[in-house]
């Protein structure tokens, strides 16, 4: 199932992501039926054909939501995983491998 | 200044140093970049850590003040594409490890499921997928993603334009879904969600 109202307390939520405001912000302006201010290089709609030509706006704005909520998505699946603590092994090998370096250059 | 033999003239101790807190700060995004291409996380960090070691190893061939980060997501997947050229049965195995990942992932305390969307990425072709993450969730411009990915800038737009496309078609379709409700329902339902906000104001 689609958890609609989540993904729109997220669209909505300003502070959801702080690096994604700027594209956060374009994304209320479309909910709430503003024009974008801005070309974003996120913007989801981009290339979309309108697919309903008798009311072209509303198409564009029904595939600018759509994309929009699969643009949300997407960020979230990414940093859901950058959010992660990095496990110790690696700053251990990068640790280990440049003293090993450190000694070959001295 | 320096008695050691100076094989790198052009480097010092402090450039090292901060190349390696800014290497450190880019680990959980070359995971998650990792993640997208392997599937499987312990497959994952094993390519983000070899992409560390690379990038720590070429470092002297890194320029200061460019983008770092598009930096070692190039070498991470250079590194991805070799190993799988290295081994087709490896990739297989990687195949099937993703799929057993995308359904162990289901984990209904996760803020926003988001099987669906895994399993739409995993049906598009490898190349518009990586060009719609980078895009799309990594936040690389066009002209950077084309670095990344050794093509050129419409070359990119043009399989970010695809995917997108395709990853809605995907989800609209529903043939992600496994609990049988309709995917064309919820795409409604959204419609409807925005409806509803655009008159509440």
């Amino acid at each position: 199932m689609f958890p609609i109202g989540r993904v729109f307390r997220i669209l909505r939520s300003a502070n959801w992501n702080l690096q994604r405001s700027p594209a956060l912000n374009n994304d209320e302006d479309a909910i709430r039926g503003r024009p974008p201010r801005k070309r974003h290089a996120d913007s989801m709609i981009e290339n979309m054909p309108a697919p309903d030509s008798r009311k072209p706006s509303a198409a564009l704005d029904e595939a600018r939501l759509r994309q929009q909520a699969i643009g949300v998505r997407l960020r979230q699946m990414f940093d859901e995983v950058v959010n992660e603590e990095v496990p110790d092994e690696f700053l251990e090998i990068l640790r280990r491998h440049d003293s090993k370096t450190a000694e070959n250059g001295g | 200044m320096n008695s050691a033999p100076e094989t790198r003239p052009s480097r010092s101790g402090s450039d090292d140093e901060g190349f390696k807190r800014e290497l450190v700060q880019l680990i959980p995004h070359l995971r998650a970049f990792a993640r997208t291409l392997c599937g499987d996380p312990a497959a994952a960090d094993d390519l983000a850590q070899d992409a560390m070691m690379k990038a720590w190893d070429a470092r002297a061939s890194f320029q200061m003040g460019t983008n770092m980060k598009a930096w070692t997501f190039m070498i991470l997947r250079n590194q991805f594409y070799s190993e799988k050229r290295r081994s087709w049965r490896q990739s297989q195995l990687d195949q099937e490890a993703a799929e057993r990942t995308l359904v162990a992932v289901d984990d209904p305390e996760a803020p926003v499921a988001l099987d669906e969307l895994r399993q739409g990425l995993a049906m598009l072709p490898a190349e518009q997928r990586e060009a719609l993450i980078l895009v799309g969730a990594g936040g690389f411009a066009y002209e950077e993603a084309a670095e990344i990915c050794n093509c050129a800038v419409g070359t990119v737009k043009s399989r970010v334009s695809r995917a997108r496309r395709a990853l809605h078609a995907i989800l609209e379709d529903g043939s992600y879904d496994r609990d049988g409700a309709s995917a064309g329902d919820a795409m409604r339902a959204i419609l409807a969600d925005a409806e509803r906000l655009s008159t509440v104001r």
